[in-house]
């Protein structure tokens, strides 16, 4: 093995890059919409629960694991989860999600970035200007078409793909102070872009409605996403789709954090800086990303119009839309200030996906920053190029569905087994409290054992029979009535077996089908894909482990005493 | 906007900046650890094979 010399340059930094890692896009896309979909102002209550009983748990439990296995000169999960439990030896083979994700998760994340990279300059270039709304919709259907080009660039959404690429993989080449350096940038002018566009927000009132839109009002978004409908606390799709957000928002799951917490000293505090970094995420979540976009939609085109379009494509679709209403000058500054915003908050989180790669690469192959780097980006290259050329045939939303859901939620759950009931909640509650500079309540003791591992088994069990249109009364009642559960095409059963997508095949026109038949064969290769991928980190695992880690190795590092 | 949901806004963002503020306040407060026993020789360095 190669023990590591890098170590954070200031506690700040760590604790920005923290945040920045979580921090992402999520946060000013799917918080808000969430909220709306669920009980506007009561989604708030399950959601501040959950962060409190799953977030900061889980939070605290990677920060362990990734400062204790950095004790032994780990910095990735797999020889992170087996050092925890020596005497059974699959927990590498475990840890290898905590790469696989990352870089399966990155393939497609860099493609988003992307598109905030473009839609800067785009902004800059005036190139929504005297578009109507459908027309700067179409636009994006363009960018991502690449047969077609906005900028007059050949394969235009590629060569931004290559450019964001070849820029975090450069970063990620300078090692731990070249991270710290972006986050240090980063999220301060995150926060900035974030305020400027929040005030915009919430003193926009009654001011954009138009003959067309006379309803129009910021007030009815911000009526609609805080004020509480107590009767949605008990239904329970809300409380799973809190547990939801709260998980995805804080990047856990993913072997980033363990990453980052293993290159702190063993008496470093983990306690104070884990729930700073996690309140940051909440503060950039609950007061930026609330006060964004659905109050400035509503406040163009109306609450019913948001009711019926919220969701991701907004950011790109109608976002540009709306800055032109602001004036020339003010176009370009909000363009510049949303996409920045929603830049900073990419890159910030994809960087953090390079390096359990580059940490691995190096403990066990003694590979250099920059091969490690490289290699990283020529990997997701290579994964995330069918992400970008077939991004009509639904690879995108195959890799978000595989790595960015279902992996996530199945690596927090066996890591919160691993450090509370194998590892042991002694143990693990003396590493969490060794050098804290907070003292944490007695309780969590009970929350780390019981109730956060029981809260992501819901949330797991809500992704494998998730019901139709994620109605779980219905779902309920129907199941009572003996008629079954009726099960959406989004749960894991269905989706396993691509059934809705089947089912489409067999009730389409002919012309649709053939685009239909074409989406399964990309599905089914996006799934190969990533498969090929999870089994070439597990060989390597398992290359490191005979080369590094028998007990006779000479390589392998004791621990520190 | 109505009174109910000002409330619930104005609260909500009002605990968790102070919720922030307050957790970065205490970081900033905290003694620094790692330059205390940065300087001092790591004990894993002793016996360490490097590749």
């Amino acid at each position: 093995m190669t023990k590591s010399n890098e170590q954070w340059g200031s506690r700040v930094g760590l604790i920005l890059a923290m945040a920045g890692n979580a921090v992402g896009l999520g946060n000013f896309l799917r918080f808000p919409v969430k909220a709306v979909q669920n009980g506007g102002g009561a989604f708030i209550i399950p959601y501040l629960v959950c962060f409190l009983l799953m977030g900061i748990p889980l939070l605290w439990i990677e920060w362990s694991m990734g400062r204790f296995g950095g004790r032994f000169g780990h910095h990735s999960t797999p020889f992170i989860m087996a050092r925890m439990d020596p005497r059974r030896s699959f927990w590498k083979y475990v840890g290898v999600f905590g790469i696989f994700t990352n870089i399966g998760v990155a393939a497609y994340y860099c493609y988003i970035e992307s598109w905030t990279l473009s839609y800067m300059l785009h902004s800059i270039n005036r190139s929504f200007a005297g578009l109507n709304q459908i027309q700067v919709a179409e636009f994006f259907n363009r960018y991502v078409d690449l047969s077609e080009s906005t900028l007059g660039l050949p394969f235009e959404s590629l060569f931004f793909y290559i450019v964001c690429l070849g820029l975090n993989t450069f970063i990620l080449s300078k090692g731990l102070s070249g991270v710290e350096k972006v986050a240090k940038i980063g999220m301060p002018l995150l926060i900035l872009f974030g305020f400027f566009l929040a005030i915009r927000g919430l003193t926009l009132g009654t001011s954009g409605a138009t003959p067309e839109v006379p309803d129009a009002s910021a007030w009815a978004g911000l009526n609609f996403l805080w004020t509480p409908q107590p009767e949605s606390l008990y239904n329970p799709r809300v409380w799973l789709e809190a547990a939801g957000q709260i998980f995805f928002t804080l990047s856990v799951g993913m072997g980033t954090v363990h990453c980052y917490a293993s290159y702190l000293n063993k008496r470093d505090d983990i306690a104070l800086n884990s729930v700073s970094a996690g309140f940051t995420n909440e503060f950039v979540e609950v007061v930026l990303g609330s006060s964004i976009v659905i109050p400035i939609a509503a406040g163009y085109l109306g609450m019913d119009w948001v009711l019926q379009n919220a969701g991701f494509g907004m950011a790109f679709q109608t976002m540009p839309f709306l800055f032109e209403k602001w004036g020339p000058v003010l176009a370009v500054v909000g363009g510049v200030m949303w996409f920045g915003l929603l830049f900073f908050a990419g890159i910030t989180s994809s960087l953090a996906m390079g390096t359990p790669w580059m940490g691995f690469m190096h403990d066990e192959f003694g590979w250099s920053r920059q091969k490690a780097a490289w290699s990283f980006g020529a990997i997701t290259l290579l994964m995330g190029l069918p992400t970008v050329i077939f991004f009509n045939y639904g690879v995108f939303d195959e890799y978000d569905n595989w790595a960015g859901t279902f992996s996530l939620v199945i690596f927090a759950l066996l890591e919160v087994i691993l450090f509370s009931w194998v590892f042991g909640i002694d143990k693990g509650w003396k590493e969490l409290n060794t050098g804290a500079d907070i003292r944490i309540p007695g309780v969590y003791k009970y929350v780390l054992v019981y109730v956060t591992p029981v809260l992501l088994l819901f949330v797991f069990a809500g992704s494998v029979v998730k019901p139709l249109n994620n109605d779980w009364q219905g779902a309920f009642y129907s199941l009572a009535s003996g008629e079954g559960w009726p099960l959406d095409n989004n749960s894991l059963i269905r989706l396993i077996g691509n059934a809705g997508l089947k089912e489409s095949i067999e009730l389409a026109p002919a012309g649709e089908r053939e685009y239909l038949e074409k989406k399964l064969f990309f599905t089914n290769l996006a799934r190969g894909l990533l498969l090929v991928l999870f089994i070439f980190i597990a060989f390597l695992v398992r290359k490191a482990y005979y080369r590094n880690h028998r007990p006779d190795s000479p390589f392998e590092i004791k621990d520190t005493p | 906007m109505n009174s109910t949901a000002l409330v619930m806004m104005l609260a909500t963002m009002m605990v968790v900046t102070a919720c922030t503020a307050y957790f970065f306040y205490k970081v900033l407060k905290a003694p620094v650890h790692r330059h205390e026993h940065k300087s001092l020789p790591d004990p894993a360095d002793f016996g360490q094979h490097e590749m």
